[in-house]
C-alpha cells in the first residue's frame, strides 16, 4: 500500500451559468498521504467546498462539472469513475461530514438507523448487527449511554451530539479518507475543542486521512499537517502548517493572518476589498484587485504555483509574482 | 458611585414554557435567565460571552424591550423600561438600537436599501420625507456603502455589505447605545475585521455605547472594555477585558478561554477538556449551575446553593464559592 492516498492533478471544475462560465476550481493539484491531515483554507467563494464535492462527485451536474484533470484515490481516477462505482466509494472509502449537523441528518429517522445504513449497504450487515455496531460507534465518538441514544431523533440532540452522530456515520465503514467541511463552525467553542480532539484521535487510531475544509486558522493550527490556501479557485500557497504560520509568503495568506483579532485595541488590518464575483475574476493574478503589492506583471499574467523552498527544505509552494522574486 | 449607569440590569428572570410533547397540555419551563444583574457605563463596550443556551440573546431582547421579564428591571438613564408609557417607550427606542447576527434574515428582502435604512426615520417622523433620502445617503457614507447602491435590494449585496446596511439602519435615529447580537459571526475573517474596525470607528465618531454579544472570544477581547461571562442563565464572571483574559477566576471562564484554538501551531493548548454538553436549562439542579461539569467542584459546597456574584477587587467580580 503506497503512502500516498489521494493525488489531485490540475483539476478544473466549471460552473455554467446563464451569463457565462467560470472555473470555480481552476487547476488545483493536491496530494494527501495516508493518516495525514490537509487543511483547505479560504473564505467564502474560494472553491474549497467545490473541491470537496468534486472529489466526492457530488457536483450538481450539469450546472457544475469536472472538465479536466484527475483525482487519483488509491490508484483509481475518481473523476472518470462510473456513478455506480462512486456509490460504492461514498460512505465506504471516502466519507464526508458537513457544517450543519441538524440539516445534514435525516429528521424523520432515528439516529441509530442512520448510522446503521452505510453498514447495511456497504458491509451487507443485517439490521441487528448494524445497530449493535452503531452503539459501539457512538461510544467511540464519546456519546454517553449510546444504547439509549440510538433511539433518539436528531432534533432531540444538541449540536455537539449531532456532530458526533455524523462522525459516527461517516466512520462506520472505516473510510481511508474523511472530508470534513467546516466541522466546527456551527459549534460552541468548548464543544469545538472536544470535536478537534475527537477527530485527531480517530484519525490517529484508524490511520485515516483527513481533508479539513475551514476558514478558521485556529483550527488549522491545531489539526493540520499541511495547508493549502485557496482563493478564487486557485491554490495560492501550500506548505506544512509550521511554515505557513511562521513564514507566510502569499499576500493573501499574510492578509488572512493579519486580519485575525489579536490583543490590543488598535484597528485590525483587514484585506481591503472583497472576493471577486464568480463571473468577474480579473485577468492575471486573481488577487490583484486587493493586493497591496500588485505591480504590472500581476495584471497581465497569472503567476504559476512554484516551490520557493531551498533544496533540502520542506516544500513551500507559492503563487505570486512578487514572492517568486523575493521574500515579502 | 454617584454617577448613574447608562444601562442598569437588575435581577432579571425569564422563563419560557416548552411543550414536553406535541400533544401534551402541560408545559415545562425553560429558565433562560436566572437573576442577572449588571450595568453598562456610557462610552464603554461591554462584551457578553457565553455558549448556546446561556441566555445572551434573551438578555438582548429584554434590554430592547422586545419581551418582558418574569421579574426584575432594566433601567435606562434611571427609568425602568418595562414601566414606560407609550411616549416614553418611543423615545427609548430612539436611544437604544440593535444590530442582528444574520445579515440575510434581518433585512426585508422586498425593500430597497434606502427604504430599509430610512424606515426608522419615517416611523419616528424625524424629518420631512424629502430630507430622508439625504439622511440615508449620509448614513450609507458613514458605513462605507456607495450611495449609488441606495436603490438596490438586499440580495444584491454581499453579507459584509448587508451587515453594514443593518448598522446604518441602527444608526439612523442617532442612538446612544447599540446592542450588537453576534454582529460579525456570520462573516468571513477579513470582512469581520473590516466590520469590527467600522464598529470601533463609529463608536469614537458618534460617542456610542455598545453591548457586544458574541461567542467569539478573540473578537470580544479586541473590542470590549469589560467582559461579562454567562452560563446557563447566570452571570458568572465580569471584569475588565485584559483582567479577565489574564486572570480568569471562574472555572468555566478558564475552560472557555483555554478552548479557543490559537492560530499558532507552536502553541499547544493546555486544555482540560470539558466533558459532555451543556446541560438542559429545564429543571436546573440546586446549587451552582456549573457544578455538574466543574473540574474543581466540591460537592459539599457547590451542590448546596448558588454562589452570588462577589467583587474580588480590580473591578473583577465572580460567582464561585471557591474563588471569592
Amino acid at each position: 500500500m503506497s503512502a500516498n492516498l489521494l493525488n489531485i492533478k490540475q483539476l478544473y471544475t466549471r460552473l455554467s451559468l446563464e451569463d457565462g462560465c467560470c472555473d470555480v476550481v481552476g487547476g488545483v493539484s493536491l496530494s494527501l498521504d495516508r493518516g495525514a491531515t490537509l487543511a483547505l483554507v479560504g473564505e467564502s467563494g474560494c472553491g474549497k467546498t467545490m473541491m470537496a464535492y468534486s472529489i466526492m462527485r457530488l457536483l450538481p451536474v450539469p450546472l457544475a462539472k469536472i472538465v479536466s484533470g484527475s483525482i487519483v484515490f488509491n490508484g483509481e481516477d475518481l473523476s472518470i469513475a462510473e456513478e455506480s462505482r462512486m456509490r460504492e466509494i461514498r460512505g465506504n472509502c471516502i466519507s464526508m461530514i458537513f457544517q450543519e449537523p441538524l440539516t445534514s441528518l435525516n429528521p424523520v429517522f432515528k439516529v441509530g438507523a442512520q448510522i446503521a445504513e452505510p453498514l447495511q449497504i456497504h458491509k451487507n450487515m443485517r439490521k441487528k448487527e448494524a445497530l449493535e455496531t452503531a452503539v459501539a460507534l457512538l461510544r467511540d465518538v464519546g456519546i454517553p449511554s449510546p444504547e439509549k441514544r440510538i433511539n433518539d431523533y436528531p432534533h432531540q440532540m444538541s449540536g455537539g451530539m449531532r456532530q458526533r452522530v455524523m462522525i459516527a456515520m461517516a466512520l462506520s465503514c472505516h473510510p481511508d479518507l474523511l472530508i470534513a467541511d467546516e466541522p466546527t463552525t456551527a459549534l460552541d467553542v468548548t464543544v469545538q475543542s472536544q470535536m478537534i480532539d475527537l477527530l485527531k484521535r480517530l484519525s490517529a487510531r484508524r490511520n485515516m486521512s483527513l481533508l479539513l475544509i475551514t476558514h478558521d486558522l485556529g483550527v488549522v493550527a491545531e489539526m493540520a499537517d499541511h495547508v493549502a490556501v485557496m482563493y478564487a479557485g486557485k491554490v495560492m500557497e501550500y506548505t506544512n502548517v509550521q511554515s505557513l504560520f511562521q513564514s507566510p509568503m502569499n499576500p493573501y495568506t499574510v492578509g488572512l493572518i493579519e486580519s485575525l483579532p489579536h490583543f490590543g485595541r488598535n484597528r485590525l488590518k483587514p484585506i481591503q476589498g472583497m472576493v471577486p464575483a464568480i463571473l468577474d475574476f480579473p485577468k492575471g493574478c486573481k488577487f490583484n484587485t486587493r493586493c497591496k503589492y500588485a505591480f504590472e506583471n500581476c495584471y497581465e499574467k497569472e503567476p504559476p504555483l512554484v516551490n520557493i523552498a531551498g533544496p533540502g527544505s520542506a516544500v513551500h509552494m507559492v503563487r505570486c509574482w512578487k514572492s517568486a522574486a523575493n521574500k515579502i | 458611585m454617584d454617577k448613574l449607569s447608562l444601562l442598569q440590569v437588575e435581577n432579571l428572570r425569564k422563563s419560557f414554557p416548552v411543550k414536553s410533547s406535541l400533544f401534551s397540555l402541560r408545559s415545562d419551563m425553560l429558565l433562560a435567565l436566572n437573576d442577572v444583574s449588571f450595568s453598562v457605563e456610557q462610552g464603554e463596550t461591554l462584551g457578553l460571552v457565553g455558549e448556546s443556551g446561556c441566555g445572551k440573546s434573551t438578555i438582548a431582547k429584554l434590554i430592547m424591550c422586545l419581551d418582558a421579564p418574569d421579574s426584575g428591571a432594566v433601567f435606562y438613564r434611571g427609568e425602568n423600561i418595562f414601566s414606560m408609557n407609550r411616549y416614553e417607550k418611543r423615545e427609548f427606542r430612539k436611544k437604544v438600537q440593535i444590530v442582528f447576527q444574520d445579515p440575510f434574515s434581518s433585512l426585508n428582502p422586498r425593500k430597497k436599501v434606502s427604504s430599509i435604512i430610512g424606515e426608522p426615520l419615517v416611523i419616528h417622523k424625524m424629518f420631512p420625507d424629502r430630507f430622508v433620502r439625504k439622511k440615508v445617503y449620509e448614513l450609507m457614507s458613514l458605513v462605507g456603502l456607495p450611495r449609488e447602491y441606495a436603490d438596490r435590494y438586499p440580495h444584491e449585496f454581499s453579507s459584509g455589505q448587508r451587515q453594514r446596511i443593518g448598522i446604518a439602519r441602527a444608526l439612523s435615529l442617532n442612538p446612544e447605545m447599540i446592542v450588537a447580537d453576534e454582529p460579525v459571526s456570520a462573516l468571513d475573517v477579513s470582512i469581520q475585521a473590516q466590520t469590527i474596525n467600522l464598529f470601533m470607528d463609529l463608536q469614537k465618531e458618534m460617542d456610542l455605547t455598545y453591548l457586544f454579544i458574541s461567542h467569539d472570544l478573540s473578537v470580544v477581547r479586541h473590542i470590549s472594555t469589560r467582559i461579562a461571562v454567562m452560563y446557563l442563565g447566570k452571570l458568572i464572571e465580569i471584569a475588565d477585558s485584559d483582567e479577565l483574559f489574564q486572570r480568569p477566576l471562574h472555572p468555566y471562564t478558564r475552560l472557555l478561554l483555554s478552548s479557543v484554538p490559537v492560530p499558532d501551531p507552536m502553541k499547544k493548548r493546555n486544555t482540560v477538556l470539558l466533558q459532555g454538553d451543556v446541560p438542559s436549562p429545564m429543571a436546573p439542579l440546586p446549587g451552582c449551575v456549573f457544578s455538574s461539569r466543574c473540574p474543581d467542584v466540591r460537592p459539599d459546597i457547590c451542590h448546596r446553593s448558588q454562589p452570588r456574584l462577589k467583587d474580588t477587587g480590580h473591578s473583577h467580580a465572580v460567582a464561585c464559592f471557591l474563588r471569592a
